[in-house]
């Protein structure tokens, strides 16, 4: 009887530990990734927003900075349409120009940080508004926004390390809602090389 | 039955006496060291009314902020946790504001690792630029005191206590990278420091400190 007690122990201490080191405590859901190769090298991989479904909360506009610091997240998508990591995006007024500086995270392969910058200095709704799409209008076709000229990463982690990145930002603009929310697609297409 | 029942109650102990060892557990009990002097210092607070936004997929005890926010139920992101604040310390006239997105690491274990989450900080500050920290910190301190503690074995939260969880991924310390503006060649460490007042089933009232030390050479 002793013996069995011990027996049930020695089962119970060693099932206990070898669970608390071994069990897979977080796992994120990896999905295949949507890459393709280009012709003059490179990975080409397309991450997509959709608005304003995807987009987390409205732009922070932060208080007290005359300088038009933005923050924006989103949830971001492969281009099955499946929701696979974040994306946070700051933008600031530096000596004229605006810098932007993404952060692509997905949790099941690693991270981009990338930097940029363009020309115009409004806000992605002014620059609609200054097309021409107010606010309930709808827009068709889409109205097609390339965002600045494409950033380049600048740190990468986890699989990503060692690849260069370049990413454009494309808003594929379908309408615009009566609180002034963006519909449509904002896309983010990336080309991928091996840094040398 | 009653070897059957003999053979439960030494599991039971076992069990019992497995997860008192990891609770004691002194290899994951790890307090990072903070060696970076004084640093730049940026402060946050977690409390709602200090966040502009935080969610996650409610799993964590803290607040959604605003309310309204959409949580991060989906598979791909199911378990990390994403805010923006603003941050104490940039400077008088140049306000630092910060995302931060942490993930839960797959190396979690409780035998020599801790509870270890992957934390991302996007830092800008106006007119200035923009910087990284990645760093990996050790959360199982804080459960332990808090979730496991007060929430699981009903005792009262000995405070006020502070955290020092970075434990990587250099060196013990987190990596600052440049990102855009006067920072975009800079290179440098950050330690990151917890504290919380009380703990009564939510972490709204923890705060933080990140000390960032830019290496001498960036420019």
């Amino acid at each position: 009887m002793k013996r069995l007690l011990q027996i049930g122990f020695a089962l119970g201490l060693v099932g206990t530990i070898a669970v608390a080191y071994a069990f897979p405590w977080f796992d994120y859901e990896r999905y295949l990734s949507k890459t393709s190769v280009v012709a003059n090298g490179g990975r080409v991989e397309q991450f997509m927003v959709r608005l304003p479904a995807d987009q987390i909360e409205s732009t922070i506009e932060v208080p007290g900075s005359n300088a038009g610091q933005r923050l924006s997240h989103f949830k971001l998508r492969d281009a099955a349409g499946n929701v696979i990591g974040l994306a946070a995006k700051h933008e600031l007024t530096i000596d004229g120009a605006r810098e932007t500086a993404w952060l692509l995270t997905i949790p099941s392969r690693g991270t981009i940080a990338l930097a940029g910058w363009s020309p115009l200095l409004g806000s992605i709704e002014s620059t609609v508004a200054d097309r021409g799409l107010a606010r309930g209008q709808s827009a068709e076709p889409a109205l097609s926004i390339d965002f600045g000229v494409p950033a380049q990463s600048v740190v990468t982690t986890g699989e990503f390390e060692g690849i260069s990145f370049e990413l454009v930002e494309t808003w594929e603009v379908t309408g615009v809602d009566e609180e002034g929310n963006i519909r449509g697609t904002l896309q983010l297409n990336t080309i991928g090389r091996l840094s040398s | 039955m009653k070897y059957v029942l003999t053979l439960l109650l030494g599991l039971l102990l076992g069990v019992l006496s497995g997860l008192s060892l990891i609770y004691f557990n002194p290899l994951i009990q790890g307090q990072g060291e903070h060696a970076l002097g004084d640093g730049w210092v940026l402060e946050y607070q977690l409390a709602a009314s200090e966040t502009w936004l935080s969610t996650h997929d409610e799993r964590v005890e803290i607040p959604v902020v605003p309310n309204s926010a959409q949580l991060l139920w989906e598979d791909g992101i199911r378990g990390a946790w994403l805010a923006a604040m603003p941050l104490e310390g940039g400077s008088e006239t140049a306000p630092a504001a910060a995302t931060r997105i942490s993930l839960p690491s797959s190396d979690t274990n409780f035998l020599n690792a801790g509870v270890v989450v992957e934390d991302y900080w996007l830092i800008s500050v106006a007119g200035t630029g923009t910087l990284l920290v990645h760093g990996f910190n050790n959360r199982w301190p804080l459960l332990r005191d808090t979730v496991v503690s007060v929430d699981l074995l009903r005792r009262n939260f000995v405070g006020p206590a502070t955290y020092d969880a970075t434990q990587g991924p250099e060196d013990g310390h987190a990596v600052v990278s440049g990102i855009t503006g006067a920072y975009q060649a800079s290179h440098g460490r950050a330690h990151e420091r917890v504290s919380l007042e009380t703990y009564d089933g939510s972490l709204g009232s923890a705060s933080g400190q990140l000390i960032i030390a830019l290496d001498d050479d960036s420019d």
